[in-house]
This record gives structure tokens, C-alpha cells and sequence, in this order.
């Protein structure tokens, strides 16, 4: 079932909420992307944040002032270390916002202390930590949300219910846009690390193996290096387009059973006889074409049947192939990428402990596809995969790739 | 040094250019693995090291393990070791681990525990279990869950004894393992074993989300004959384990003997859990989960009231929208108006017809208001494309007899994201007591579309600015003919 994209703030029912229908919230990872998360979540009458966590000072003082302003108070509490944070009774879940390499760890360790989890995209760095990942919410029976919240915006949600229904006839091909992958494996020059209250280097790195510090690093830097971003860069978009295409395929429960990487891109095939093309752009932010239109916005995704297509992007347009165009009249645009929606569907669920719309077994699915697709491109090969095992076929070497040692004493 | 220059000259590369192929970079295929070997066999740096294994871990097999094992005691270098120990199938890594252990400390051997849990290394289970037992080994939180994965009948036996009698501070660890254990008994098939082992965590003194965790698992392996631990936890004091059961029913207990129970006892609990089943019951095809759903969508009790309509809401469909369109239609007055919210909910326009019906027969104006505000969100919200959404209401503001009645339509017409919401409004230019609430609407279509509609946009402003007397209204339309005029332009450089 397509979930009701109506928001509850909408329903007429304003106002602030009670004491005890407040959901009680804390923040772990307070960079430029959690900040902005969070930005999305205060807003809500329902929510309170009373706890900011992050190895680095400045960025959970930040997250206090933000969290402060909003409550009227100075009452916020701030940690370093997330133990402290999920230690406390008071607080129902999290916000999870590290970085790639914290996610699964600080996820998984959140709902072992009884909170629910929405946590950033890419949910984990490998297809290893996504299984465990998934496997621990639903041991644990917490509501989790994957970050991936272009399943809330109306536009995708229109786009996928015409591949769904039908109403492209027999679906064909589904493309998804990714940056051109890449990854680099060299350490920085090693630097004076700062003093642990500042940036606590030890546990930024937390599960990844040990480097020395350089503060590029701590500051951003990190993307791009094998040890700490997911899938050579392919997830930072594709977490979200291969999210939406295996979506549009109803393939929620499988993945893609074949993988072949070329030099414009990874075309996979599903068992159903679909074909998803991975387009890398050169230019992602800029000129899209030709493989996607300019207009509809960055993260754009084309889903192709027998009878027709539609293309849309984060630009909220969506075109139609012109026999779809003359039957369905104009569509609506529906510009951005807010989180709030998708912030919005977490909370609700945290209450009704209903399933999410990025739910551990979304979100296990739609990343591993990506991580099997980024290994086709970083092993160079065609990989075949199967997904009932979560295996590769005779690949030794990628069925290692599926997964890393966590540095000592990290585990899951 | 060759192997040293090669090293260095592929983190040079990787560092600079942007590979076509990450299996195109020639630096990585230069090095085998007896190159590999004697780079960590050498004084090389720690980085030249580091990527060695690394690559082992992708490609080394048991000639690797001599020269990866001394690395378990160094800091900086033993997790990348770990890495290719864990994927080296072969008894010599297993080896390797299993002998570390008798000589490493602190966080070293935690992580070297760690490996043999995500080995599965059965050989392991006595080291192992002499490390869990002992709180002063200083790896028993790691050595716990370790046996856990392995599984064993020696493992579970440490682990139960552990979970009952041992230290204290290990137990909530020893609970985890059994769980862990639980479920690898479960994927075997031993349904019993691991029913025992959740209920001993269920029952023992361990933090609430671990006996969440056992608690579910235990309703799962019982299944229907399971009702009565489902029930009790259903109505658990504790938010974290009947959260945890809650859930899981939605996502693992779909027996319909389970989903009968449910219906037949819905009515006697109390309201606030009512509500919570409900949505679980509505997603359900079992007649009579869906007879319990529509019962409850006319309760007196609101909390449940709202829960049933909003969960058919969620459901969709014909007889859904027929179920809430009859509410809205209740006697009781509480009824009709939480009801007639839900219609205007709604994911498609389908639920329009029922509004238009509520509005022309309302019995007095408040319930007409309310049925009016539905539709304004109907024609907000609805999924379904503009033009539906366009002629509802048009269709409404025609049966709208007061400017308060029309007023929810005129604000849903601004968050059109469509020109024809333009006609609609002008309509509305001429009535002096809604010009200025439709010229802002307008404006606000305007700024919406005037990339995707500038003709459309240009035409309707001027018409704004001809009927408006408002400065700011007429000021931010004359800026939307500009931008429509700019991306005119813009389209004409681009052919």
C-alpha cells in the first residue's frame, strides 16, 4: 500500500501536544546535515529535543543553540560521548547524523538502549553493516526511518504510483542518477590531534581502522575516502534513486540479480526482466543532460514502460512522455527536498509503532543494490548476485567486499 | 622497496585522479600476494602496511595468516590484520585468532573476540567461554555475544548459566548472547531451544530492551499458541517492551488465529491500546478485524473513534470511504465532525462526492463550515492530479453560499500548483468581499509555476493588478511578470 502522504499537521488538528504525547528526542551528529535535519524536525508540535551529541564542541553547541531556541529555555544537554545521551530514560529516540561510518553502530547501539532510530543515509558502509543494521531493529522491535526521504515527496511518490499502477504499461527500464563513483585510499598528512573536548579523534573514528588526524577530515574531508564514505560515493545519490526505482519495480523484498559496470554507468537487471541503468553524471549539479532534463532538479530518476514514461527531480517537476501527458492532464509540481515529511511519517510511526516508509527492510534492499552496483564499478566486473542469500555468485572477492572488521573494541 | 615504490605511487594516483574503473588502477594489480607479504614483513610504514592488508583482505588466502597474526598486537594496524583474518577461510586464521587470545590485552583482545564471533569459530567456545565468565578478563562484553553467534550447545549452556548466575554486570551481555543465540537456533530449526532461551531473558533482571527483544521473540516462536504472552504484554507497564510487541505485531504476526483474537478482544481493552491495534487490525483482510475496525469508527470513546476512521482512512478503497461517509453523516455530532475531517484526509479526491453531499444537506452551518474545510484540504492534499483536484473545486464553490464557506477553497486554490487555479480565482476578482483573499492566492500560484507556466502567469497577473487594491499584492504580481518575462527569455536562448 502507498502511504498517505497527508500530514497530521494538516488534518486541522493544530496545537501543541501534551506532555505525554511529546516524543522526547535527542540528536547524535550535528554536522551541516544533521543540523539541517534537525531544523526539519523542531518544527513539529509534538517533538521536544533535549539532548545534542558530537565528538566535535562546536558542532554540538551548535545543535544546543538550535534546540534551545526552540524550547524557550537554555536546558538542552550536551554530550560528547552517545552512551551518556542514550543512557537516559527520558529520551525516546534519535536522531542519528554522524557521517556514513557511524550510522549502523550508533543506530543498532540506540535501539539496544530502547530508542527508535532515524538515521541518515547511507545507513551503513557496507552491504554487511545494513544487514546487521536491519536484523537489530527488528530484533530489538524499534521504529526506524532511513534517512532517504525523497519516499515522502510528492513528486517521487506520483512518478513511482504511475510505474506501479500500471499506468506505463509494462515497465521496461528505470534509471536512477549517481555521481561518477569514486574513492581514494591515501591518508592525510598526519596533524597534532586536538585535545578531546574540542574533537575527540578516537571516537569520530569510532568502528573504522585507525589514521592519523587531519583536521580536513573532521571538517567534511572525509568524503571520499574508502574507509569512511559507502559504495566509492555511488550512495550519496543512489541510496536515493536506486531507493526509488526498486520502489517503482514493487522490488522492495529483492534486489537486482545482475550487476554490469560500464564507463557511463551500471545497468542491473531484475529477476522480473527490468532494467535499472545507474547513470554516473559528469556534472551532477550542473547540466544533467543528456540523460535526464536540466529542469527536473538534481537526484532525478526516469522510469520507462510500454506505453509511457516520466522523469522528475528534486526540482519537483515531472514530465510525462506526451501519450501519458494527454490522459493525465497537467500534474503537479512539488519543489524541494524536505525532510519534514519523511520526519514527519518516523514520528507518527513512533507513536502508532506502525512500519515506516523507509523501514529496515526498505532500506536493506535499496542499499545493498547500491553497494552491489558501486562493487560492479570498483571490482571492475559483472557481478551476479543472489538475493534471497544476499550473495554473490562465484565471487570470492565481492562477497569479502560485503564486509569489514570494525576496529577494536567496536562491534555489533 | 619495489613493492614500498609501488604503494606509495597508488596512493599518489588514488589521491589525485578520479578512476573510469576502480579495477583499472593499474597500481593495485602490480602487487600479489608474496609482495604484499613482505611488505608487512618489512620496516614499511604504517600506511604502506595498512593498505597491504587491505588488500589481503580482498584476495589473501592461508599464506597471508603468518605475517597478518604479529599485527594483532599493534594498535594501529591489528583491526586492518582483523579484516583479513575474518575473510581468510581457512583453519590457519582461525588458528591465528584463537592463539591470540592467550596473549593480548585490553582492547586488542576484545577485538581479536570479535573476529571468532564473526567467524563462528566453534574451536573457540572454551577460550571463549573462560573470557565470559570472568569479568576480570576484560573481553567478557565482547566474548559474550561471540558465543552467542556461535551458538553451540557448549555456548549456550555458558550463556544461560552466565545470563542466571553469573556476575551481575555481565548479564544484560549474557542476555543479548541468548538472544543472539535464540534466533540462530530458531534459523535451524530448533523452534525449542530458542523459545527456552527467550524466556529466560524475558523473565531474568535485565534492562527493558533486552526483554523486549526475548519477549518478542518468544510470542514469534510460540505463534498462535502464544495469545496469552501477547495479550500480558500488550499490557506491559513498560512503553519499551509493548512498544517492541506492538511492532511486532504489525511486522511478524500475521497468523490469522492471532489477528480473530485480536478483534474479539479489542473491545475490552482500554482505549489508549485500542487505538494502537487498530491500524494493525485495519491492515488486516480478516473479516472480522475489518468488522471490529468499522465498530469502532463509531465509538464514543474519540481516541478510538479517531483511530478507526483515520486507520480506514490508511486503508482507502470504496467500502472504506463508504464506512467514514456514513459517519459523517452520524447523529452524534462528535462523530460527524471527526469524520468529515478524515474525509477531507483523504489520499484521493474519491472522498469528494461524500463532502459535496455533507455540504448541500448539512443541518446547520457549522456542520456546512465543516464540511467545506474538508474539501479545501481534499483539494490540498488529494494524490490526484490537478484537474480532478480543479474541478472539485470548482464544483464546490458553487454549492458554497457564504464568503466563510468559500474561504477554505480559496486558501487549497493557492497551493495550487497548477494555471488553471488562475480561472477559478478570477471568477472571484468581482466579488469586492474575496478579491483581495483570491488575488493573493493567485500571486502565491504565480510564484509557484512561473518557471513551468509564464504565459499563464503573465496573463493572470495583470489581471491582478487590475483588480487588486492592495500594494503588496499588486507589487509582488507585477514581479512575477518579470520572472515570467526573464524565463521567456531564458527558454528562447536556450532553442
Amino acid at each position: 500500500m502507498m502511504p498517505s502522504i497527508v500530514p497530521a499537521r494538516a488534518l486541522g488538528r493544530e496545537g501543541g501536544a501534551a506532555a505525554s504525547e511529546r516524543i522526547v528526542l535527542g540528536a547524535i551528529g550535528l554536522g551541516p546535515r544533521g543540523q539541517y535535519v534537525l531544523s526539519c524536525m523542531l518544527p513539529e508540535r509534538d517533538v521536544q529535543f533535549v539532548a545534542a551529541c558530537d565528538v566535535q564542541r562546536s558542532r554540538r553547541e551548535r545543535g544546543k543553540e538550535m534546540i534551545d531556541e526552540r524550547n524557550g529555555n537554555r536546558d538542552c544537554a550536551l554530550y560528547r560521548d552517545m552512551f551518556e545521551l542514550l543512557a537516559r530514560p527520558d529520551i525516546d529516540a534519535v536522531l542519528v547524523a554522524t557521517g556514513d561510518r557511524w550510522h549502523t553502530l550508533a543506530s543498532i547501539l540506540s535501539a539496544k538502549a530502547g530508542k527508535d532510530v532515524y538515521s541518515e543515509k547511507p545507513c551503513g558502509l557496507t552491504i554487511g553493516q545494513v544487514q546487521d543494521l536491519a536484523d537489530a531493529m527488528r530484533r530489538m522491535g524499534r521504529v526506524f526511518q532511513a534517512g532517504t526521504q525523497r519516499r515522502s515527496q510528492r513528486n517521487f511518490q506520483y512518478a513511482v504510483e504511475l510505474a506501479r499502477t500500471g499506468a506505463l504499461g509494462r515497465l521496461r527500464t528505470l534509471h536512477a542518477s549517481v555521481y561518477r563513483p569514486h574513492e581514494r585510499y591515501d591518508w592525510l598528512p598526519a596533524e597534532p590531534e586536538p585535545p578531546p573536548d574540542e574533537c575527540d579523534w578516537d571516537r569520530w573514528l569510532g568502528p573504522c581502522p585507525w589514521r592519523p588526524y587531519n583536521r580536513a577530515y573532521v571538517n567534511g574531508g572525509w568524503r571520499g575516502h574508502h574507509d569512511f564514505e559507502a559504495g566509492a560515493n555511488f550512495l550519496d545519490w543512489g541510496a536515493h534513486t536506486l531507493d526509488l526505482c526498486q520502489w517503482a519495480n514493487s522490488a522492495d523484498h529483492t534486489t537486482p540479480i545482475e550487476f554490469e559496470t560500464g564507463p557511463s554507468g551500471v545497468t542491473a537487471r531484475y529477476a522480473n526482466g527490468v532494467a535499472l541503468i545507474c547513470d554516473f553524471l559528469a556534472t551532477p549539479f550542473g547540466d544533467r543532460a543528456p540523460q535526464y532534463r536540466t529542469s527536473t532538479g538534481t537526484c532525478p530518476v526516469r522510469f520507462e514502460g510500454d506505453e509511457g514514461w516520466v522523469e522528475t527531480g528534486d526540482n519537483g517537476e515531472i514530465v510525462l512522455s506526451e501519450s501519458l501527458a494527454k490522459t493525465r492532464g497537467k500534474v503537479f509540481a512539488a519543489p524541494g527536498t524536505s525532510a519534514a515529511e519523511h520526519a514527519r511519517n518516523f514520528f507518527d510511526c513512533v507513536k502508532s509503532r506502525g512500519v515506516t516508509v523507509c523501514n529496515p527492510e526498505v532500506m536493506r534492499r535499496s542499499h545493498i543494490a547500491s553497494f552491489a552496483a558501486a562493487l560492479s564499478w570498483q571490482l571492475g566486473r559483472t557481478l551476479v548476485f543472489d538475493p534471497v542469500k544476499e550473495e554473490f555468485a562465484g565471487d570470492e572477492e565481492a562477497n569479502r567486499a560485503r564486509r569489514r572488521a570494525m576496529r577494536e573494541p567496536w562491534h555489533i | 622497496m619495489i613493492a614500498r615504490y609501488t604503494l606509495m605511487t597508488l596512493a599518489a594516483a588514488s589521491l589525485t585522479f578520479p578512476r573510469a574503473c576502480a579495477a583499472a588502477d593499474a597500481g593495485e594489480k602490480t602487487l600479489g600476494t608474496p609482495e604484499l607479504i613482505a611488505v608487512l614483513k618489512s620496516d614499511a610504514a604504517l600506511f604502506e602496511k595498512a593498505q597491504a592488508c587491505r588488500q589481503l583482505a580482498g584476495r589473501g588466502a592461508e599464506e597471508a595468516v603468518p605475517a597478518l597474526a604479529p599485527l594483532l598486537g599493534d594498535e594501529k594496524l591489528a583491526a586492518y590484520a582483523r579484516d583479513a583474518l575474518e575473510k581468510i577461510d581457512d583453519p590457519a586464521a582461525g588458528d591465528a585468532l584463537r592463539a591470540a587470545l592467550g596473549t593480548l590485552e585490553g582492547k586488542l583482545l576484545a577485538g581479536a573476540v570479535n573476529s571468532i564471533g564473526v567467524r563462528g569459530d566453534a574451536q573457540a567456545v572454551s577460550a571463549l567461554s573462560a573470557l565470559a565468565l570472568d569479568p576480570a578478563s576484560g573481553a567478557a562484553p565482547e566474548a559474550l555475544p561471540a558465543l552467542g553467534r556461535i551458538a553451540t550447545a557448549e555456548a549456550l549452556d555458558v550463556l544461560t548459566r552466565a545470563l542466571a548466575s553469573g556476575p551481575v554486570e555481565l548479564r544484560p551481555a549474557a542476555a543479548e548472547a541468548c538472544v543472539l543465540a535464540a534466533e540462530r537456533q530458531a534459523a535451524r530449526g530448533a523452534r525449542d531451544v530458542a523459545t527456552r532461551l527467550y524466556d529466560a531473558v524475558r523473565l531474568a533482571d535485565v534492562p527493558a530492551p533486552l526483554r523486549a527483544a526475548a519477549t518478542r521473540g518468544a510470542i514469534i516462536m510460540r505463534g498462535s499458541a502464544g495469545l496469552s504472552l501477547l495479550f500480558e504484554a500488550l499490557q506491559s507497564d513498560n512503553d519499551i517492551v509493548r512498544g517492541a510487541v506492538l511492532g511486532s505485531l504489525r511486522r511478524d504476526l500475521s497468523d490469522p488465529e492471532v489477528t480473530r483474537a485480536l478483534a474479539a478482544e479489542l473491545g475490552r481493552l482500554r482505549p489508549a491500546l485500542q487505538a494502537l491495534l487498530i491500524p494493525v487490525l485495519a491492515d488486516r483482510d480478516e473479516p472480522t478485524a475489518q468488522k471490529a475496525v468499522e465498530t469502532a469508527a463509531g465509538s464514543g470513546t474519540e481516541e478510538v473513534r479517531v483511530a478507526a476512521l483515520t486507520a480506514l482512512r490508511d486503508r482507502g478503497g470504496a467500502k472504506a470511504l463508504a464506512i467514514v461517509a456514513a459517519r459523517a453523516a452520524d447523529v452524534d455530532p462528535r462523530v460527524r465532525a471527526d469524520a468529515a475531517v478524515v474525509l477531507g484526509e483523504w489520499r484521493s479526491v474519491d472522498a469528494g462526492q461524500a463532502l459535496l453531499a455533507l455540504a448541500r444537506n448539512a443541518g446547520d452551518d457549522q456542520d456546512a463550515l465543516r464540511a467545506f474545510r474538508a474539501l479545501g484540504a481534499l483539494v490540498r492534499h488529494a494524490e490526484s492530479s490537478d484537474d480532478r483536484k480543479l474541478a472539485l473545486a470548482r464544483e464546490a464553490l458553487a454549492v458554497a453560499e457564504s464568503d466563510e464557506e468559500k474561504r477554505p477553497l480559496i486558501d487549497a486554490l493557492g497551493d495550487a500548483g497548477d494555471a488553471g487555479a488562475f480561472a477559478l480565482l478570477g471568477e472571484l476578482f468581482g466579488t469586492p468581499s474575496l478579491r483581495e483573499d483570491a488575488c493573493k492566492a493567485a500571486v502565491a500560484v504565480a510564484e509557484r509555476i512561473v518557471r513551468i507556466a509564464p504565459d499563464e502567469v503573465e496573463a493572470a497577473m495583470k489581471k491582478v493588478m487590475a483588480a487588486t487594491r492592495h500594494e503588496d499584492c499588486a507589487g509582488r504580481a507585477a514581479k512575477a511578470i518579470d520572472r515570467a518575462k526573464e524565463e521567456r527569455e531564458a527558454r528562447a536562448k536556450a532553442k
